[in-house]
């Protein structure tokens, strides 16, 4: 089953609509782990309270529809980060500066997804140790395996991770819709986030909003709009 | 002895704390992004649809091309041929004439759509496919075919970059926030050190060149007089 659904809005070249196949849609969720403090009690609420939301009803979607579910995670493959290109290992330090190079080998306590969004049996982690997923994995092996075309990209930080990752794989072919409010960067980053989501919708795919993603999700499946939060 | 250190990033640009940087200076290239006829000549290409369905974005872009980018591209040209450093270009287009080979999604395949008059991607042999001729390209310098914004996703621009030997790339081109970006953004990723040349790209507007300008991730943003005047000190040649 396939449906025609809004994608972007007038732009030169812009594509105004596009055609969605229900079964090559799949979830990819980015970097959300135990990782540095937000900046701000402003950043802390969009964190807990919007973006885990945000994520938690998508989850619920392609759960309920049995579409497959991917976590990225970012770190470092080894114990001393040696793998991670060199400005990479010495830009954690902000974070924490008593450490010269902040490391998050796979394993340690700070690397694990957060529990309120964590994976259940039979999702796929992918493990990287750069921004974009492209970049440092077999992403492309597994979601062509899996029949994914279409991707609902969520996560953290907008501007950065979900950035690279969305824009290669929008490169790569994949139609990719940009969840925008199941993405979040900190606050002082917020000019980056709106040049990420303003270029991605003129060049890349399309942003939305989780409301009108989930709507999408329904239109394109031949499903009611609340069957996946009831199911969920 | 061509090793030295370079600025890097300014405190203010708040990502990361690289203020300086050490770098082969020999092992430096200039990556030139999609600087085709078509790209840059109002009267082809993408050009007359685009004066008439958006005429505002076509007089930014033109102006900008001819007052910044065409001039300093040039620059950058000689100066890395002065040092004899590698000179690569890209170019997009359709590899097949109806456009099979691109994703559906893509505005690069708008041609395709009936009532877009905007040819973002020309198939093989089209007028203004090729590069701009006051470039002329040299038979040892590298030309990419591309279908895809960055050349890390659609050419073998890395493996042909690590067997060079090339670390640090300079780059412009076509446009700021797209292909210009997405490559840049790929390069830093991929380990490389990459710098945006500031005057050498344009976008379609200012608005979303300053946007890409400020927001660099694991690329750099400089001037052309900084990178010839941070990068001259290191090259042998």
């Amino acid at each position: 089953m396939s449906q025609v659904i809004k994608w972007q809005e007038p732009w030169p070249g812009a594509v105004p609509s596009l055609e969605i196949d229900a079964d090559g849609v799949g979830l990819i969720v980015v970097d959300i782990q135990g990782e540095a403090p937000p900046e701000s009690a402003e950043d802390r609420f969009k964190l807990d309270q919007v973006l885990i939301s945000n994520i938690s009803r998508l989850l619920s979607w392609f759960r309920a529809h049995e579409r497959p579910i991917i976590y990225l995670r970012v770190g470092s493959f080894l114990p001393d980060a040696e793998d991670q290109h060199a400005k990479r290992r010495l830009s954690w330090g902000r974070w924490n500066p008593d450490l010269a190079e902040y490391r998050r080998p796979v394993g340690s306590p700070d690397y694990a997804i957060r529990p309120e969004i964590e994976p259940l049996p039979g999702e796929l982690i992918i493990d990287k140790n750069t921004s974009g997923a492209f970049n440092s994995s077999a992403i492309d092996h597994y979601l062509h395996q899996l029949g994914l075309r279409t991707l609902v990209v969520t996560g953290v930080q907008t501007y950065a991770c979900v950035d690279a990752t969305a824009r290669d794989a929008a490169d790569r072919g994949y139609n990719v819709i940009l969840a925008a409010d199941a993405c979040s960067a900190g606050t002082t980053h917020a000019v980056a986030e709106a040049a990420t989501l303003r270029t991605f919708a003129r060049y890349l795919g399309a942003v939305k909003t989780t409301d009108e993603v989930l709507t999408d999700l329904a239109t394109v499946s031949g499903q009611s709009v609340n069957s996946g939060a009831a199911a969920g | 002895m061509t090793r030295g250190k370079i600025p890097w990033q300014s405190a203010k640009e708040g990502g990361y704390p690289i203020t300086q940087w050490e770098i082969e200076g020999d092992a430096t290239a200039l990556l030139l992004i999609d600087l085709q006829e078509a790209n840059l000549d109002p009267k082809v290409g993408a050009g007359p649809s685009l004066w008439a369905e958006f005429p505002d974005i076509a007089g930014y872009y033109y102006d900008r091309l001819e007052e910044s980018v065409l001039p300093t591209v040039l620059e950058l040209q000689a100066f890395a041929r002065l040092h004899h450093l590698p000179v690569i270009y890209t170019a997009s287009g359709l590899a097949l004439p109806d456009g099979r080979d691109v994703a559906p999604w893509s505005w690069r395949a708008s041609r395709r759509r009936p009532g877009s008059g905007i040819p973002c991607l020309l198939p093989p042999g089209a007028p203004g496919r090729g590069l701009w001729a006051d470039l002329n390209p040299r038979p040892d310098e590298l030309l990419l075919e591309k279908q895809t914004l960055s050349p890390f996703n659609g050419t073998p621009l890395e493996q042909v970059l690590r067997n060079m030997g090339i670390e640090n790339l300079i780059i412009g081109g076509l446009l700021t926030n797209a292909a210009v970006e997405t490559t840049a953004r790929d390069a830093g990723d991929r380990g490389f050190n990459a710098m945006v040349i500031e005057e050498a790209c344009a976008a379609l507007t200012a608005e979303e060149h300053e946007a890409t300008v400020g927001s660099a991730s694991w690329y750099v943003v400089k001037t052309k007089s900084e990178v010839v005047d941070q990068l001259g000190p290191l090259l042998a040649h």
